[in-house]
């Protein structure tokens, strides 16, 4: 009995053993805060070009989207009190010598900082400020409710879309040759991201559709603190037949539209509108179209002068992807895009960015699909004659705001003289 | 998976059918009698199957169709306001040869509204902060389909048997209102057990439990018109924002959970019979979602310990006596991944893991229940009993902390009244109890000013931490007719909660046969 007894205590003990061994064998350890830093580093500044006294640093975890902005004191931010993880970290900084704005922007995107004292180095480079910006996307659309035989309908609504450009500088310029563009770098779902059949990848974004501004070069003068609106169809969509103003824009009188063909298609009548037709000058997708309508969940906008001709044939396909008519893409230089906005989906979407940090370093995002909101610049400043200049860090988080409805013109910006169908 | 539950379901009826066809002569032929046979097999209350071979459990057999219902917004945000439920089920016990064998299997149907915080798991545990929630109101269709059993070897070398404990459960259940969800939730449980009778009435018992979960869920959208605004949880009010519908809309969450452990038993049994048996269980449940670029979500690890103490002591063991502890706590891990977007080889690896929230449970009760008129063959003509408990639930989110804290003490009694009226019996019971909320409070600390999801965990603070009343009364009549006996029985409780505005109503009928 004894002899039974001692071996049924040798199996209690074992089992002891592996229970406490089970519970050792948790490597993951409770979560304390962390202090980080980041280096800023100017290598790719320009000697001539003066430094900012210190840069707005901000570290924005990708995975709770909690983030902290720190002053950086000789070139190096400490953050403290953050929690380990994935950062995206942006820097952005201010100089002017002269009468020029020189800023500086730069970001390191899916950084780990994990334990105390982790850093990374963030590089900046500088631009002077862009002549031209988008200075107010409205790309959500809006819930439009119908009244048909007696029972209330919800519809989506989004012909109304439209992307306004500004003249930021002091001088007048001509916006003839500008190009617009959506930039490609991912499936639809974001579960492939397209690594595209081209030497030097870094030295280009991708996109399917390039649309351009026609003129000789002199046609389309935009003086300082003047607008031009870029409409998906230019009309009042807040006409009876369309939306019975739920649509919070007019766009009769904008500049240029994306016009394709008119004709009818589900629920309106495209027409060809007063605004100058946009040149589709390339399209990867391979087929027109009805209507050139973008995501209203956001996307990643462009405006560029083309360089280098535009490519219209032999597009460039993912080798990671099976070619269709959704990834044929068309290279962009990087050094020929004058200004970038990133629009995100929604903040659980800040893992899936696509756009190069050295154009835009931030993101900025709607509330939902539909919701009539808009993004728009912050003002910097509005000068003695009147004239507003607006903030361009090349960092759409810090550059950017988000607007319950949109404006066209929003700030007193001008019409061009050259536009004589607006009322 | 069809085949498999027709066959399961068919095997499951043959057995109930041959039990009947092998039965002893003294089988339970009463709702108290059957009561006082499972209550009175001590072994039957614990996973260790094979210490049935040293107790068995007598023949019986039991057919019910049941409804339920559930009336009041007393309840925690995730369960419902409103359930009906109509349910099938069976159970039985049998000698086949010289195994002892035990059943059950149980279809049930509901349909249930209001519940709030969930659009993407059949149901959310407590400790598993992973998930997808919506504030809006919404319906549920359930369905459940459990099939369990248990065996017991004949007792081999005159000291040791070998048993098997297994249950199969699959769940479906799909969310009515947008953004709405249909989930599939599958489980499988082992439990291989040994027992070693030492003479003299004196039995250990020892179990290796194996349990393996598997949820697919996915979430949609009927009116695409609109997408749907969730919050994905981390706990405690943390969350990021997402949506369900569009291209970049949420994907099909999947949970795989895997809960292994094993339990030890102590028995003796004479003119008195014990029990103390202590389990140990480890529980890993992981969500990830988006299969074609596979991403973690989070994964909770349990560490569980339970224990408890069994006495049934008296004339015809009248009375009894039960003691049970158990503590658990759970880590809720975050993941920091990383898209690694090299061509071909895309995919989200995980640079560290992160112990981000703890979630704490304690319960601890005491029990006694004394049966007036208790004959051998399980049945008596008076039931009373009272019971005792403490329960306290302290969760936590580490970084920024958030606390959860809610604890309560019960006391309640009740009794059982057991007529004989000819070749009828009535069963008629009552209990009280109240529930005294010693603690209760939720402080958030986090960045999100949206206080939607906050609402889940203030609305879940307030159930816990009030004081309630609870009463239940009951009665069921059973005719006996030769070996068959009809019974129809309703049931009925409410829970009045003190300083809320409301309630709660349970109720039940039955119409079964015991065979």
């Amino acid at each position: 009995m004894y002899k039974d007894m001692k071996k049924y205590s040798l199996i209690l003990a074992a089992l002891a053993i592996l229970g406490a061994a089970s519970v050792s064998c948790d490597k993951v350890g409770g979560t304390k805060s962390i202090s980080v830093s980041a280096v800023i580093s100017e290598e790719g500044i320009a000697e001539e070009l003066p430094r900012p006294d210190s840069y707005d640093v901000t570290f924005t975890n990708t995975t709770t989207m909690q983030s902290v902005t720190v002053k950086s004191e000789n070139g190096i931010a400490v953050a403290t009190g953050i929690i380990p993880g994935i950062y995206n970290i942006s820097a952005a900084g201010s100089a002017v010598e002269g009468s020029y704005s020189y800023y500086y922007a730069g970001s390191a995107q899916g950084v780990s900082l994990l334990k105390d004292n982790d850093n990374a180095t963030v590089t900046v480079v500088a631009s002077k400020e862009s002549a031209l910006i988008l200075k107010e996307i409205y790309y959500t659309g809006c819930k439009v409710t119908k009244e048909v035989d007696g029972e209330t309908t919800e519809n989506n609504y989004f012909r109304d879309q439209f992307y306004e450009i500004y003249n930021n500088s002091p001088e007048t310029v001509y916006v003839d040759g500008l190009c617009f563009a959506i930039q490609l770098f991912a499936s639809y779902d974001y579960s492939i991201v397209y690594d595209f059949d081209i030497e030097n990848k870094d030295n280009y974004v991708f996109t399917q559709n390039v649309w351009q501004i026609p003129g000789d070069g002199t046609k389309y003068p935009l003086k300082p603190g003047e607008s031009i609106v870029l409409a998906q169809w230019a009309t009042d969509h807040k006409a009876a037949d369309l939306t019975a103003g739920q649509s919070p824009v007019d766009l009769s009188g904008a500049e240029f539209e994306f016009f394709i063909k008119a004709g009818p298609v589900w629920g309106a009548t495209l027409t060809d509108g007063d605004a100058v037709n946009l040149e589709r000058v390339s399209n990867a997708m391979g087929y027109p179209g009805i209507q050139y309508l973008t995501s209203t969940s956001g996307c990643n906008y462009l405006i560029f002068k083309p360089s280098q001709p535009v490519r219209t044939s032999d597009y460039i396909v993912p080798t990671n992807d099976t070619p269709t008519v959704n990834n044929y893409a068309i290279e962009i230089l990087r050094s020929d895009i004058i200004d970038a906005v990133q629009a995100i989906s929604g903040e659980d979407a800040v893992q899936n960015i696509g756009m190069p940090s050295s154009l835009d370093a931030g993101y900025i995002w709607c509330s939902n699909d539909y919701s009539g909101e808009s993004i728009s610049r912050k003002v910097k400043e509005t000068l003695a004659d009147g004239r507003v200049v607006y903030q361009d860090t090349n960092n759409t988080s810090n550059d950017f705001v988000l607007n319950s409805t949109p404006e066209i013109r929003r700030g007193g910006a001008k019409v061009p003289s050259w536009n004589t169908w607006i009322k | 998976m069809m085949k498999v539950r027709i066959t399961l379901t068919a095997g499951f009826l043959l057995l109930a059918a041959a039990g009947n066809l092998f039965a002893e002569n003294a089988k339970p032929s009463s709702p108290a009698m059957v009561e006082t046979t499972l209550r009175n097999t001590l072994w039957f209350g614990t996973e260790t199957a094979a210490g049935l071979a040293f107790s068995p459990l007598k023949a019986h057999n039991v057919l019910d169709l049941n409804y339920t219902g559930k009336f009041g917004e007393y309840a925690r945000a995730q369960d419902a306001v409103t359930s009906n439920g109509i349910s099938v089920s069976t159970s039985g016990a049998l000698m086949l040869g010289k195994f002892n064998l035990w059943g059950e299997f149980s279809f049930n149907n509901l349909f249930e509204k209001g519940a709030r915080f969930n659009c993407i798991r059949y149901e959310v545990p407590e400790n598993m902060p992973y998930y997808l929630a919506d504030s809006f109101q919404s319906g549920w269709n359930r369905q459940e389909y459990d099939l369990s059993l248990k065996g017991a070897s004949p007792v081999l070398w005159d000291h040791v048997s070998f048993g098997l404990s297994a249950e199969y459960l699959t769940r479906v259940g799909a969310k009515q209102k947008d953004p709405r969800c249909e989930t599939y939730n599958y489980q499988i449980k082992a439990v291989p057990s040994l027992a070693i009778g030492l003479g003299g009435g004196h039995v250990l018992g020892i179990n290796g439990f194996f349990r393996y979960g598997h949820e697919r869920s996915t979430p949609s959208i009927n009116n695409a018109m609109v997408d749907q605004k969730v919050f994905i949880t981390t706990g405690l009010g943390e969350y990021i924002l997402g949506k369900v519908g569009g291209n970049d809309g949420q994907k099909t969450w999947f949970y795989r959970d895997y809960e292994y452990g094993g339990g030890i038993q102590y028995s003796y049994e004479a003119d008195v019979k014990l029990l103390l048996n202590a389990d140990f269980h480890m529980d890993r449940e992981d969500a990830t979602t988006a299969p074609k670029l596979l991403k973690r979500m989070g994964t909770s690890k349990e560490m569980n310990i339970s224990g408890d103490f069994t006495a049934l002591f008296g004339n015809c063991l009248s009375d009894r006596l039960k003691a049970a502890a158990e503590y658990s706590t759970t880590k809720g891990i975050e993941y920091v991944q990383s898209l690694n977007t090299e061509a071909f080889n895309q995919r989200w690896e995980v640079i560290s893991e992160n112990e981000m929230s703890n979630f704490r449970f304690m319960e601890v009760s005491l029990s006694y229940d004394h049966l007036f008129g208790a004959t051998g063959d399980g049945d008596y003509d008076w039931k009373v009993l009272g019971e005792l408990s403490y329960m306290s639930r302290n969760y936590s989110y580490n970084l920024p902390l958030s606390t959860f804290d809610a604890s309560s003490l019960y006391a309640g009694a009740g009794g059982c009244w057991n007529g004989k009226f000819g070749k009828a019996d009535l069963l008629v019971s009552a209990k009280a109890g109240y529930s005294k909320a010693l603690s209760g409070e939720y402080l958030y600390g986090g960045t999100k000013g949206d206080a939607e999801l906050q609402n889940l965990y203030l609305h879940d603070i307030a159930f816990y931490g009030t004081d309630n009343l609870r009463t239940n009364a009951g009665i069921t009549c059973t005719v006996h007719a030769r070996k068959t006996h009809f019974r129809i029985g309703i049931q009925g409780s409410y829970i009045l909660p003190f300083g809320l505005k409301t309630d709660k109503i349970l109720c039940s009928s039955t119409f079964g046969i015991i065979f």
